[in-house]
Formats: C-alpha cells, structure tokens, sequence
C-alpha cells in the first residue's frame, strides 16, 4: 500500500502515485481509499451527463477511451479501471484530477484551480487558466525561498481563518523551466509519456493548512512593461474565483449553485483578489516574484477592494 | 392581462457589501444590483407582472407610477437579456 496527504485528506493507495509526495507511513485512520478493479457501467439515474462522466447523489463515473473507467463514491473512495493496455502512470493524472475533485466536491469542500506558496506562515494563491504560468511562477518563488503549498487543486476550508491546504503534489514544469532553475537533480518523471513535462519535488513543502494572505489573478501579456498588482473590484473578484473554481461544472452539480455563491461573496468579502499583471517574459519572472514577496512584506493585503 | 415575470432557474443570490449579487449557473457569471434592484429580485420570489412591480415600488420609494414604469421596464428586459429571469 502506498500512503499519501492530499488536501488536508490522509489516503491509502493500491496504486503508487507518481504525482503525490509519499508519506513514510500509514496515516491512521485514511480519509480516503484508491482501489484498482472493476466499475460499474454510468450512474443509473444521472442527475447530469457530462463529458463522458455521469454523477448522481453519491457517485461520479469517467470513461475516457484509451485510459479506463475512474469512479469517486461517496466522498470516501476512488477507483481506477484501466484500459487495456494503459500505463498505470498515464491513467493516474486523471484519477487524481477531475476524479479526486469529485470525490472532494462529494464531501462539500471548495476548490480553486491555483497555484500556492507559503510565506511567513501565509497561503498565496496564483490564479489563471492551464497553461498560464501559474505553476512556473510557483516555481520561480519557490527558488526564491517561499514553501509550495499547492500546484493544481486548492482546498479552501472557511472558518475563523480562511485555510489553504497543502495538495501534497510535486510541481509539474517544462523541462526548459527545471533547466532554467538549476532544479535538474529533483527532476523526477515525465508526467504524461511523451511530454515534455516533468515532475519536480520542491526545496521546501508545507505540510499543514496554512491561513489565506491573498489571492492573485495572473494576467500574462505582451504589453504588460513591468509586473503591476492592483486591486479588483467585488463584482470582478467574484467573477474570478468563479471562473478559477476547479471544474466549475462538477462543482455546479456536486456542491450546487447556493453553496458557490456562498464560497465567493464570502471570499471576496474577507479576503478580496488582486490582479497580478506579467510581462510575458520567464527571464523576468524573477522580478515577478520580487515584486510579489514585497507585497506580502507590506502587511497581509486582506483588503483587494478597489476603492 | 400582461405577463408575469419569474426568476430563472439556477440563479443564486447572495448579499456582497451594500449590494446583492447574483450567481447565473447558465451563463457562468455573476451580475450586481444596487438597492433597488435587489428590491425587485426580492419581488419576483413570487412571479409578478411589470403592472405589480409598478404599484408596490411606486409606494416603497414615493416615486409616481409613471416615472417609475420605464425603470422598471428597463430593468426587467435587462434581467431577461442576462437570462436572469423569465416571461411566464
């Protein structure tokens, strides 16, 4: 059995995951089990169809062809079916995406398509569509001595303090972005057969939730001179942890549209968001990321409000 | 005997600082009202026609009917262009 911590959540494997960073021991007692067997065909009365996956009260099922058939039951279990013929690492991506989101969405927690780092005992989190730069500007703080707390999927728990969860996963980087850090020794493997992306373990991993210091936009653009961070307006920062909720479907039909409304005026209202505009340039990430850590060494910037 | 109006499915408010907001499902974003417009989506809890939302808001805001009317008119085409609400 392999054992990892996963957004806040203890979980015992069947299946080593390629992308998760192993605990040394068995977490007692595991909040979730990823099992390899059999899944039953689609939900029998899907409350909704979605691309290929079908969900009803308790159950999610995914059939991707040339990967298998992925499951997430009841908040407490994953399971893989594999296709013939696949490479158990090429499948694994899958199940610890869309389908653990599930499975998290099953248990009523809020999630954020983010990158995040800690400092000074604070989360940060780096907002923006796949392919932005979100895990390469992680990266790039990292080096510069902040704790990657989180590479994909952000747990957001609400209490006294809004909580970051550590999602327990390696970094995923071009090879170009490991070579440009000088991170060739924590290099691991190819997180797709054939891609030109590598898993990579961080100098230095938080391990507990952290408290929310401030949420960032990106915004990479050609015409952006210097990076600048302003604030956005309610209504905008809404609009952007909505958009940045992961897998905003799954969530609309998990969660449910009452509790997103709750999760972003309740985010916005503590917390606001910033808009972190970039050159389009990764030789000057480096002054990205300074111009970050500075913000956070003025003071928590809780309040993101335009005024 | 004019229509009523309701408001549409998988629409979710929420208060957010003096305002109101509202969450479309449909359309995947979010739209804000001020006071008055939240008076009016408070309103359509119960499906009510344009003549209705005239009469009540007339008296709550001692405007007169008519200078209340085309507000109101506007109002709710807006809502029924974001898809927020619907033409029973």
């Amino acid at each position: 059995m392999y054992h990892y911590r996963m957004a806040g959540l203890a979980i015992t494997s069947e299946i080593p995951l390629p992308s998760c960073m192993p605990l040394d021991a068995a977490p007692v007692p595991a909040d979730v089990f990823i099992t390899l067997g059999p899944v039953d065909g689609p939900v029998a009365e899907p409350n909704d169809l979605g691309e290929r996956w079908t969900v009803d009260a308790d159950r999610f099922v995914w059939d991707i062809d040339g990967v298998g058939r992925l499951e997430a039951f009841d908040g407490r279990r994953l399971r893989l079916d594999p296709a013939a013929g696949v490479l158990l690492n090429d499948a694994t991506p899958y199940l610890m995406g869309t389908t653990f989101a599930a499975l998290l969405y099953q248990r009523g927690e809020m999630l954020l398509h983010a990158s995040a780092v800690a400092w000074k005992g604070h989360a940060y989190l780096l907002c923006g569509t796949s392919g932005q730069g979100k895990s390469t500007l992680a990266a790039t703080l990292c080096a510069a001595g902040s704790e990657l707390l989180s590479d994909d999927i952000c747990r957001i728990e609400f209490g006294a303090d809004i909580m970051v969860h550590p999602d327990g996963r390696l970094l995923k980087l071009f090879a170009s972005t490991v070579e440009r850090l000088g991170w060739q020794h924590r290099r691991g493997g190819q997180v797709l057969s054939g891609s030109n992306k590598y898993f990579v373990d961080p100098p230095r991993a938080a391990q507990v939730a952290l408290p929310l210091g401030g949420i960032y936009a990106l915004g990479f653009g050609a015409d952006a001179t210097r990076p600048a961070i302003d604030a956005m307006s309610p209504l905008e920062a809404c609009d952007q942890v909505l958009q940045r909720t992961y897998r905003r479907r799954l969530a609309y039909r998990l969660a449910g549209g009452r509790r997103m409304v709750g999760w972003g005026t309740e985010l916005v209202r503590r917390h606001g968001m910033w808009r972190l505009s970039c050159p389009f340039d990764l030789d000057r990430l480096t002054e990205t990321a300074a111009i970050l850590r500075e913000h956070w060494e003025r003071g928590r910037p809780v309040d993101g409000l335009a005024c | 005997m004019t229509n009523k109006f309701q408001r549409a499915d998988g629409v979710f408010d929420a208060p957010l600082y003096e305002a109101t907001v509202l969450l479309s499902v449909e359309t995947s974003r979010y739209h804000e009202l001020n006071d008055v417009g939240a008076r009016v989506w408070a309103l359509l809890d119960v499906p009510k026609s344009s003549d209705e939302l005239v009469a009540i808001l007339a008296a709550e805001f001692e405007v007169t009917p008519e200078d209340c009317r085309a507000d109101i008119d506007m109002f709710l085409a807006s809502l029924r262009h974001r898809k927020l609400i619907r033409e029973l």
